[in-house]
């Protein structure tokens, strides 16, 4: 690198006004006429240089739409911010795993509860449940006739009706007086009068277990084939055609047990 | 200077900010832990200079206006790493020179070469003054050689001379700043920086360097 003292001279003068000069140098540039003019000229280039009308108005306008650009490309960054988001995500994701797990166990419970109670011997209860949960194929083929005539009872009876049925556990004429006249529990199931070869033979054993007329629990039997759809006071297999006998007003409405369609009636 | 942050809280218990009183180290952390005003302050602070910068490097109002911006954004999202090895101005600078070097570089792709007649004469219309001195041409060229302003003499310029001379005598910083700002030696810049105003003063009508002419010896 050149010494100070052996630059140009431009160099000199330029150093001597940006105050990037030595003493001598300094002192070398005040003296020569030449190099002082020199200075003069630089310095008067300076002046000129710095002057320039500034348009606030405009600059302000372009900074509030740079930060509205910055603000929308990219936020800025936060180091304490206001919410840890990340730490909401964790708890949220953990509480909804609690949630499916409590969820889960409810619905095991009550599953276990109610495959209980069919085990005890109400058929028809779990007829309608594994109808309920879709799994009708797994019942033997009673039960899932059973399950149809749950399904048909609780398309046909008023939503109130369907209601009970499901919830007490089929029994719709819970607390009914059956027609042996005895009060029949919520959970009694419909007598089994076995295999008869005809109609008359399906009367008379019908006739010989039980006494009296049916209690009426709807309406008259010809009015609705939803009447041959309540639940069931005894079911027989009618000349190997499983068919049940339900109860409507004074008489028993024989029926097929999976079609509900009315086969006959009798006056008990 | 007093603290840009007040002593008494907030409703959030956290100390207001005030980023008039807040100096420009002060801003940028200030930006960088979530005060979007901090932000604001800091390029109202120095858009002025940003702009100015631009103008003389650029040569024109239009590229001026597009260079500042592009600074400004570059500002916006170069803060995060900003990392205060030197001066906030210096960084600020450096970053609108680049803008100003890129701009002139898409310029120099565009169709239309910068200089042209029309160019010349709707710079001239501007805020384009005579150099100092005064123009000493020969009358027999006063016809012939344009009325060169100051913007026009410095386009002339390489960009290289033009951003050292522009940093030195519009951003007043030292050698040492200036070789950091365009990564060349401080005697490049000390060089470029005299060639430069020498070139200017040619043109602008100071065309004898001292050499050239008897000097009075002491």
């Amino acid at each position: 690198m050149n010494e100070p003292a052996d630059l140009p001279e431009d160099e000199l003068v330029s150093a001597v006004l940006d105050d990037e000069a030595d003493d001598a140098i300094r002192a070398r540039v005040a003296t020569e006429a030449a190099l002082h003019e020199r200075l003069t000229t630089f310095a008067g280039l300076r002046d000129d240089l710095r002057e320039v009308a500034i348009p606030t108005a405009m600059l302000d306008t372009m900074r509030l739409a740079v930060l509205q650009t910055a603000a929308a490309a990219a936020p800025l960054p936060r180091t304490a911010p206001a919410f840890d988001l990340s730490a909401r995500r964790a708890r949220r994701t953990k509480a909804a795993g609690w949630i499916s797990a409590a969820a889960a166990a409810v619905v095991l419970i009550a599953a276990i509860g109610l495959a209980g109670r069919g085990g005890r011997g109400d058929a028809s209860n779990d007829a309608s449940m594994t109808a309920a949960f879709g799994t009708a194929s797994s019942g033997s083929s009673e039960s899932a006739a059973q399950a149809a005539d749950s399904r048909g009872n609780a398309v046909g009876a008023p939503p109130g009706l369907a209601t009970n049925s499901r919830s007490s556990g089929g029994a719709t004429d819970s607390g009914a007086k059956t027609s042996t006249g005895a009060t029949a529990g919520p959970s009694a199931p419909p007598r089994d009068l076995g295999p008869v070869a005809d109609l008359d033979a399906l009367i008379s054993a019908y006739r010989a277990g039980t006494s009296g007329a049916p209690t009426t629990t709807g309406s008259a039997m010809g009015a609705t084939t939803g009447a041959s759809c309540r639940p069931p006071i005894a079911v027989a297999v009618l000349g190997g055609r499983p068919v049940q006998l339900v109860a409507d007003g004074p008489q028993v409405v024989v029926s097929d047990r999976s079609t509900c369609v009315v086969i006959s009636s009798f006056t008990p | 200077m007093s603290s840009p942050f007040a002593r008494r809280p907030d409703a959030r218990g956290e100390a207001a900010f005030r980023p008039a009183l807040a100096s420009d180290l002060e801003l940028a952390a200030a930006v960088n832990a979530g005060h979007p005003a901090a932000l604001d302050e800091l390029l109202r602070r120095h858009q002025g200079r940003m702009y100015t910068i631009c103008l003389r490097m650029t040569g024109n109002e239009t590229d001026a206006r597009d260079a500042t911006q592009e600074a400004m954004l570059a500002i916006c999202r170069g803060l995060p790493r900003f990392d205060q090895r030197s001066a906030f101005s210096t960084w600020v600078y450096r970053v609108t020179t680049n803008a100003c070097l890129d701009e002139l570089r898409r310029r120099a792709r565009r169709p239309v070469a910068h200089g042209s007649a029309d160019d010349v004469a709707a710079t001239a219309s501007s805020t384009h003054q005579r150099a100092g001195g005064g123009a000493t041409s020969s009358a027999g060229d006063d016809a012939v050689v344009a009325r060169l302003t100051l913007d026009d003499a410095l386009a002339r310029l390489p960009n290289d001379f033009r951003a050292a001379l522009v940093l030195r005598d519009l951003c007043e910083l030292d050698y040492a700043e200036i070789s950091q700002v365009l990564d060349i030696p401080p005697g490049t810049v000390r060089s470029r920086i005299a060639r430069a105003r020498a070139a200017l003063a040619r043109d602008l009508g100071n065309q004898t360097p001292p050499g050239d002419r008897p000097t009075k010896q002491p």
